[in-house]
């Protein structure tokens, strides 16, 4: 999603996999946020907003922050390597 | 040590990697695509991961494993991509001094892995694809996965 950015806003990247990727189409989405940082909570009802498509999935997800797991009060800067997590299913 | 790889896994490499002289006992386990699935044929089976994140939970598994049953050798190597029925999608090897622990650290590996590291598979069949529900990631437990 394009948009334009405010020199005092800063952009969060957020990588999808799984499901979630293939349901929005690319491998990462971005997203403009209005304060320095953003918690984890903020951020899924942030995204919920800004496409659609996942909301409509309605399958659960975790947030990693920095390659771990993060409970919704963690917070996030654009600095944070960010990614959306749908169950798992490996071996 | 392990690996996350694209190529097809060599299981003999594996299993000599993981070997140890002071050990009197291998166990090697491999997972495979299989031809059906919960909702019927299966002909291909396409796996994606988080890449870092992956690494870095097959590495605390190997960490926690070579302590907790004094292994004397670990591999594991997970494939992603696009998989046909009968490839082999996971290859774990160990060793130890005795098969007991081998055994044990052998399948806490397996479990471990579908508990803990990011990798999703879709199921490929003439009827379309799914993707296959696991279990959601939780924080890692400081003591162990399972």
């Amino acid at each position: 999603m394009n948009m334009a950015v405010d020199k005092n806003q800063s952009v969060l990247r957020v990588k999808l996999f799984g499901l979630l990727r293939e349901a929005v189409g690319i491998n990462e989405v971005t997203l403009i946020l209005a304060d320095e940082c953003i918690t984890v909570e903020g951020l899924k009802r942030d995204l919920l907003v800004c496409y659609p498509v996942l909301a409509s999935l309605n399958v659960p997800f975790v947030v990693a922050v920095n390659r771990k797991v993060a409970d919704n009060t963690a917070k996030i800067t654009s600095c944070d390597e960010v990614a959306l997590l749908p169950f798992v299913s490996g071996g | 040590m392990i690996a996350i790889v694209y190529q097809p896994i060599d299981v003999s490499a594996v299993l000599r990697e993981a070997s140890h002289d002071s050990s009197g006992a291998s166990v090697l386990f491999l997972g495979s695509v299989r031809d059906h699935g919960e909702k019927g044929a299966v002909s291909e089976i396409y796996y994606e991961a988080y890449l870092e994140m992956a690494e870095d939970a097959l590495r605390k598994i190997e960490h926690y494993v070579i302590e907790h049953w004094n292994l004397l050798g670990f591999v594991t190597i997970q494939r992603l991509g696009l998989l046909k029925v009968g490839e082999v999608s996971v290859a774990i090897a160990v060793s130890s001094e005795h098969r007991k622990e081998a055994f044990e650290a052998c399948s806490y590996v397996i479990d471990a892995i579908k508990q803990s590291v990011p990798v999703w598979k879709k199921e490929i069949s003439a009827a379309g694809s799914r993707w296959v529900e696991g279990v959601m990631l939780e924080d890692n437990k400081e003591d162990g996965y399972v």
